[in-house]
Parts: C-alpha cells; structure tokens; sequence
C-alpha cells in the first residue's frame, strides 16, 4: 500500500510534470526556434 | 447537469476557433499532396513535441486510464497504462531514425513492408493498420458523444456531426500542415487546462489527504502497487499499446515531419515523459470515482466523468468540456489525414494516378469520406472496447517481424508471414472477447484453453517474436536495404507515384511507375 504522502507526491508530481512539459514546448517554440517550422 | 445549450456553444465555440485556425495557416503552404500527406522535415523540436502529445493523447485518456483505475485494478493498472503508453513514442526514436535513414523520401510502414517484404505481407499490414486506425477514430467520437451527453444531455448525433464537420473543414483543407499547427496550439492550452483543472479539482474534492483516505477506506486494494489484477492489466496493456502504435500512421507522419533526427529524438522523448503524468492524472480520478462509491457495474468507462458531474462545481465541468473537445479535435484531425494518407498513397500505386492535382482531390476526398464513417459511428454509441482489443491484438502480433525486417537482411515475406500469424493463433486461442465466435466452430470448444487477456497479449507478441528471430536465422534472402531509398520516391519528384513496384518481392505484374 502506498501511503498517504507518496500518493500526494504522485498528484503533485504529476500535475509538475504536466506544467513542466508544458514549459519546455513553450521554450522550444518561442525562445529557441531560431527559424519559422512548418 | 449543466446545460445543453450552454455545452454546445462552449464545444462550437472551440470546435471553430482551431479551425479558423487551422485553415489561416495552411493558406498557402499546402502547394503538393507531400504538403498534404508528409510536411516532410518540417518542424522543429517545440512543434513536433506538442503535436505528438495532443495527437496521441486523445480524449481516450479521460475513459480508458479511469475505467483501469476504478474497475482493472487501481494504481498498478494506472501505472501499466502509463508506461505502456511512453515505451512506444521511446521505441520510435531508433526505428524512427531507421526508416527515415533507409527510405528518406518514404510516407509510411506500408510501404517499406510492401518493397521489403512483398504484397501479401503489405495487404494483412495495411488492413490492420487502417482498421485500428478507423477504430481509434470512432472511439474517440464515441467518447466525446457519451461525455456530453452524460454532462449536459446533448444528443449524441449532434455531438458527433459537429465535431465530424469542423474538423473534417480544415483537415481536407489543410492536411498534415493545419493537423500539426492545431496540434502545437492544442498542446499549449491543453496542458495548462489539465493542471489547472485537476488542480481544482482535487481541492474541490477535499485535497490529496481525503481522496486517499476515501480510497483506502472504499477498497485498500485501489491504492495497492502489488495488487495482482493491476498489476496483469498493467503487464498486457503495455503489449497492446506497443502494437497498436507501430501500426499508427499518425506517428509515422510525424517520424517524418521532423527536421532531423536530433529533434526526433528530443521530441519522441519528451512527449514520452508528458504521456506518463498526464494518463496518471486521468487513472487517478477513476480511483476516486471509484473510492467515492460512484462507480457501478456498467458504468465504469465513464467514471472520470461520473465523478466530474457528481462533486464538481460548474466551473470545474466546463473546463473538462473544453478539454474533452480539444483531446478529440487533435487526435481526429491526426487520424482524419493519417488513414487518407495512407490509402492515398496506396492509392496512387495501386490505380496508377500520377496526375499531382488528382491525388490531392483524391486524399481530400478520402478525408471526407473517413470523416463520415467516423461520425455515423460515434453517433451509435456503441461499446467500441472489444473492436479495440481485437485491433491491439493483432497489431501485437504482428509489430514485431516488421521492426525486425528493418534491421535483419534475413527475414524473408513468408517467415515474416508465418511468424505473424504464429503470434495471431495463440493470441486469439486465449483471447476472451473472440471467445464467442470461437466456440461456433464444431469440434473446437473444447481444445479451447482458459481465456486470459494477458496470455493472449503476451503469448502473441512473444510467439511472434521467437518465430521472427528463428525465420531470420534459417531466411535465405539478403535484402538489400540500399534498394529502398531508390524504390520508394516523394510525389514531388516527377514521373512517379510512390513506390517502383518492378522489384518489389513476390510481385509478378509490376506498374508503370518508373525512376
């Protein structure tokens, strides 16, 4: 059984994550892209 | 239950912001049907990585992963269903770079099974990968139909004919180009609307420290990494996953749509990360369904949603309405070009069109016609689970030979063949949902063994894959993979439609297609 802080270290992580990921595909699309894709 | 007129206008509104969208930036920039289909070497790291997440997270993520989580086994099927989804997108990043190494100018699997192998191989391959595909497609309208008719009693046909129509405008308009631009945007809003939203949620539910004390009260086992029946569905949905998206066409175009292989690889891995935490989030909300008492025999596809209209405030629900259209709008619009993508440029070997402005006629109306198809049957509401699984299956039983004729000169058409469906017989012997049909044939019930998914996922992927490595060490044939960058050409280059068939193993007829 996974205690109760592990699980909200999984809930919280998880949501990091997200938010995480979504910085990087901002970083990528607005301040490293050095030229226009597609 | 909020309200219908209000939900309708909240999915039209969207439905037709990202499609204003999607036909402002494909104005222009789809000049070719490679436009069309391909967008080769197009787009970089940001781009190709959201437009991998919104295409393969569709709104499936907000039914499978909860039903794991409050019906097949809590945290341990979650978990399965979440790294089962990463370890694709992870296998794609050699074999990605593979066949983009030996068919630079290629469009699909398809066609490498067809000159690598010959056209029995390609025509079972070809069947099974648009039948997951269409699969894919029609679960997906068939989720967000139930969804919005369970949050806000819209009739399901209308659900399914509006999202059908807008998507269907900019993606016969715009191609793979207005599919990957949606994707980038849909990505960027719906990454903070899922934390945001899960966020609220969870605070609406009571915090972290109630979900699992409820849980834990409900049913210990929910919350159990060790529990056996999680624990299996954890195990044997990582094989059914895996198959299916080797056989996905939309991640092919993607494979190729990259700008090079250090993109490639950053965005295949990154969107492998994004996968995990975001299938977690959706699987956890099952397991509070289900620790919350909502959660009845039947109902436990939709327990995601059961818990959004039972505890949440309004707020919270329109959010998980956005949501839920932009998950469908960007894995449709992917499945919409990836299957007319694919029988066009079957399409084009096959009837010999190699008129440019034709073809792309062609793969436009293809695109309307898959987009019809989708909607008639997402607007039935059927249970799409079992064609599901029967799709995955046979993708598990047949990924492994293909990946395996990239890299071994060995492997001959029939070994490959047989290999195949190798894997297939014991997957079907055990698997249940074919169970039916199965016992209609005299005589056979009774040899019949116990039915188990995770034998039949396991048994056809590892069947398949003893048979591939024996038929390569006993194959006679030494392909030679320098021929495929010659036979397999873009549509740009004049003169052809694809693929030079002269060569292609076990073909007898050949075409007119030349260098």
């Amino acid at each position: 059984m996974i205690g109760p802080l592990l699980f909200a270290a999984l809930v919280w992580g998880s949501i990091a994550a997200v938010l995480a990921a979504f910085g990087y595909v901002v970083w990528m699309l607005f301040v490293k892209s050095r030229r226009p894709t597609l | 239950m909020v309200s219908t007129a209000l939900a309708l206008g909240l999915t039209v509104a969207t439905l037709a912001v990202f499609t204003v969208a999607g036909l402002w930036y494909a104005r222009g920039r789809v000049n070719s049907v490679e436009d069309l289909l391909t967008a080769r070497n197009s787009t970089g790291t940001g781009m190709t990585t959201a437009t991998l997440i919104a295409s393969t997270m569709g709104a499936w993520i907000l039914f499978s992963p909860a039903e794991a989580g409050a019906a097949f086994g809590g945290l341990p099927a979650i978990m399965g269903y979440a790294i089962g989804s990463a370890i694709p997108l992870l296998l794609f990043i050699p074999v990605g770079k593979r066949i983009r190494k030996l068919m630079p100018t290629g469009h699909s699997l398809t066609e490498f099974v067809l000159v690598r192998f010959g056209p029995v191989l390609y025509v079972f391959v070809l069947v099974v990968s648009v039948f997951y595909m269409f699969i894919f497609l029609a679960a997906e309208m068939t989720g967000i139909a139930g969804a919005l008719e369970l949050i806000a009693g819209v009739p399901p046909w209308q659900t399914a004919a509006v999202v059908g129509l807008f998507v269907l405008i900019y993606t016969a308009y715009g191609g793979l180009v207005a599919s990957i631009f949606t994707d980038t945007v849909q990505t960027l809003v719906i990454l903070p609307l899922l934390a945001v939203g899960f966020t609220a949620a969870i605070f609406s539910l009571g915090g972290t420290g109630e979900l699992y004390s409820t849980a834990m009260a409900t049913d210990a086992n929910l919350l159990d990494p060790g529990f056996r029946p999680g624990l299996e569905f954890g195990l044997y949905v990582v094989f059914a996953i895996l198959g299916a998206n080797m056989l996905n066409q939309g991640i092919w175009q993607r494979v190729y749509a990259a700008d090079g292989e250090a993109t490639l690889t950053r965005s295949f891995s990154v969107a492998a990360l994004t996968v995990v935490p975001m299938i977690l989030l959706a699987g956890l909300f099952g397991v509070a369904a289900a620790g919350l008492g909502l959660v009845e025999p039947g109902t436990e596809s939709v327990a995601f949603f059961l818990l959004v209209t039972a505890v949440l405030p309004d707020s919270i629900v329109f959010i998980v309405v956005m949501l839920v259209v932009l998950l469908v709008m960007s894995s449709a619009d992917t499945m919409f070009n990836a299957i007319s993508s694919l029988i066009t440029v079957d399409l084009a070997r096959l009837v010999d069109i190699d008129n440019e402005r034709t073809l792309k006629l062609t793969g436009r109306a293809l695109t309307v016609l898959v987009a019809i198809g989708a909607v008639v049957i997402g607007a039935q509401g059927y249970s799409v689970l079992a064609l599901f699984l029967t799709a995955d299956l046979f993708a598990a039983a047949i990924f492994v030979p293909l990946i395996w004729g990239l890299f071994s000169p060995n492997l001959t058409e029939l070994g490959a063949l047989v290999s195949s469906l190798a894997g297939l017989l014991v997957g079907v012997a055990y698997f249940p949902m074919l169970r039916g049909i199965l016992t209609l044939v005299p005589g056979l019930a009774p040899l019949l063994p116990e039915p188990s998914f995770l034998v039949a996922f396991l048994g056809a992927t590892a069947v398949s894959a003893v048979a591939t490595a024996l038929a390569s060490w006993a194959g006679n044939e030494n392909f030679a993979f320098d021929s495929l960058a010659t036979r397999i050409k873009s549509f740009d280059d004049a003169d052809t439609t694809g693929v030079d068939l002269d060569d292609t193993p076990g073909s007898t007829t050949g075409s007119e297609v030349s260098d």
